[in-house]
């Protein structure tokens, strides 16, 4: 009995290192060892090419508080991902709300909403970026309206306007359906017994809507900051940062030192941290949300 | 229920703006497309004359647009494979033994770590490192995608195996069924609605990437995507907005097609496993 016990142990064990190898394999491959290289490679000044790099310890990391191109791609990055961040979880709301309604057509329009999700960023950044060039100032031009007869992208304070707009037209499509998930998890009987107590329209949503649609706005939060934070497509493909750097992402910036100005140390540096930043307000939000789970 | 209706009608009005805001960039690709380049100068609104199909012709006897075309489609399909194949198990393991076996729960912790760098930060060395090991090709952009589908698919399928009891699965021990045999006969199919979730998450991420693929693939025009084709198509005709509008749309093609008959499982698998985790 013991012995047939113990057989079929070692099958179970057996099977489930099976299982894991190749997820540590492969983890380890991707996260793991370009990550500690990274690191590493930020203490020096390897250009990617040459064979050989100099240990030149924080000099990098020094040189980011004194770096304006870094400066000034922080400072558009920050506040374009908070000005997406309030302008996704407002809207994501009030159309989940829509699509939440007992209306006609439900269903086409929660089609609708989340298409421009399964689009890829890309096609979409380039699409308007002919709108933006081309289609807009000929319309412009034949409506007499001075200000779009020059695209929007080309004066640096509309530009970054311009992404935000398409950001937000195709990032809303993900946090609508979030949202519209979590507007179905509020128990009906809630609702109407508030009607019945008479709290207004206004009063149902800041009393009930918003505290049970909490934990799903904290998600989009985070995932809208990130993907603000983060944001490299769209103006790849319609400023290519410009003009003159308005638009040039955190990321462009990483991309353009370590692919096209070959200072791999320098770019990663850089990298790691805006990967602080990002892993700080990830950690800022787990905490929020498990003390939310305490209550 | 006079009032109920009067009351929808705000409902109405910012939905039907939404659906004009979104459908007004499709409606305006395609109408371009249809356009010869002279009809387009004269106007860019307007819509075409007649259903002009040299544009679509021009780039359709480009090679490049179906090799791209299966790029895409052989790399979304073989990563999805190696993800069905690999994650689930690895995630049952983790889960049934994470209680029993320290080493399983500081594995699952480590491979969550995953989920908080971001790609930024491993961009640099992981190009590096990816070509050293010979894939920066089409096959290996797939191990590529699978690896970096792993943390996130882990971290979704431990949460929901916790929420199934373990009982199912300790009758089938008792009766003798072997590991490999239990989980693929009782845990595949009770982890389908979030496997449904995570394969639609990471279907729409390798389908449209574009970072990933320009870093990879860009070496050769035999290995660009769909993404990669429209990319480079339109520095090539930056000065014919009618071919390149005309290539936005033959890449939205294969997404419009699928997305028009799977809309509703696609809502509803991402809506249905995205609130349990």
């Amino acid at each position: 009995m013991k012995m047939k016990r113990k057989k079929i142990n070692l099958e179970r064990e057996v099977t489930f290192i099976c299982f894991i190898v190749p997820a540590v394999l492969l983890y380890v491959m991707y996260f793991i060892v370009p990550m500690v290289t990274g690191v590493f490679y930020s203490l020096t000044d390897w250009t990617g090419l040459s064979p050989n790099a100099n240990f030149i310890g924080l000099e990098n990391y020094r040189n980011l508080f004194t770096d304006r191109a870094f400066r000034q791609s922080l400072f558009f990055n920050t506040w374009y991902a908070l000005l997406l961040v309030i302008i996704v979880l407002c809207l994501s709301t009030m159309l989940a709300l829509c699509v939440n309604a007992k209306i006609k057509g439900r269903t086409f329009f929660r089609g609708m909403l989340f298409f421009p999700a399964v689009l890829s960023m890309l096609t979409i950044g380039m699409i308007f970026g002919e709108i933006y060039t081309r289609a807009i100032p000929t319309a412009a031009r034949v409506l007499n309206i001075e200000f779009f007869q020059i695209s929007v992208l080309s004066r640096m304070s509309t530009a970054p306007f311009g992404i935000l707009f398409v950001h937000v037209w195709q990032g809303l499509a993900i946090p609508t359906v979030l949202v519209l998930a979590g507007l179905q998890t509020i128990p009906e009987e809630i609702i109407e017994s508030a009607e019945l107590d008479g709290a207004g329209k206004w009063k149902r949503f800041t009393h009930i809507t918003i505290p049970f649609l909490l934990p799903v706005l904290s998600v989009v939060l985070i995932l809208t900051l990130r993907a603000g934070m983060t944001m490299f497509d769209y103006a790849m493909v319609m400023t290519e940062g410009g003009p003159a750097g308005a638009t040039r992402s955190l990321t462009m910036n990483i991309y353009n030192l370590g692919f096209q100005q070959l200072r791999f140390g320098y770019a990663i540096a850089q990298a790691t941290m805006v990967s602080i930043i990002l892993i700080g307000i990830s950690f800022l939000q787990i905490t929020i949300t498990q003390k939310r789970k305490v209550y | 229920m006079v009032q109920r209706k009067s009351a929808n009608i705000p409902v109405y009005i910012i939905l039907a703006i939404a659906v004009l805001l979104i459908s007004l960039p499709l409606y305006m690709s395609l109408i371009v497309a249809f356009k010869t380049p002279l009809e387009n100068m004269q106007s860019f609104f307007a819509f075409p004359n007649s259903l002009y199909l040299g544009n679509f012709r021009t780039i359709l006897s480009r090679q490049g647009y179906f090799r791209s075309l299966f790029n895409s489609f052989f790399i979304t399909s073989l990563s999805l494979l190696g993800m069905v194949l690999l994650w689930p198990a690895a995630a049952y393991a983790i889960a049934r033994k994470m209680g029993e076996n320290r080493i399983y729960k500081y594995l699952y912790f480590f491979i969550l770590l995953g989920i908080f760098i971001p790609f930024q930060v491993r961009m640099v060395p992981l190009v590096r490192l990816a070509n050293s090991l010979g894939l920066a090709n089409v096959n290996g952009i797939i191990v590529l995608y699978i690896a970096g589908s792993v943390a996130e698919a882990i971290f979704l399928y431990v949460a929901y195996i916790h929420t199934i009891p373990p009982d199912l699965e300790e009758a089938a021990r008792i009766d003798g069924a072997t590991t490999l045999h239990t989980y693929v006969r009782i845990m595949l199919p009770l982890m389908k609605p979030i496997i449904a979730t995570v394969l639609i998450k990471d279907a729409l991420w390798i389908w449209n990437d574009f970072m990933l693929a320009l870093l990879m693939l860009n070496r050769s025009i035999n290995y660009w995507t769909l993404t990669l084709f429209q990319y480079n198509f339109r520095f090539q005709f930056s000065s014919d907005p009618t071919l390149i509008m005309t290539s936005f749309v033959l890449a939205m093609i294969p997404v419009m097609v699928v997305y028009l008959f799977a809309q509703k499982h696609i809502i509803g698998g991402l809506m249905s496993g995205g609130i349990k985790a």
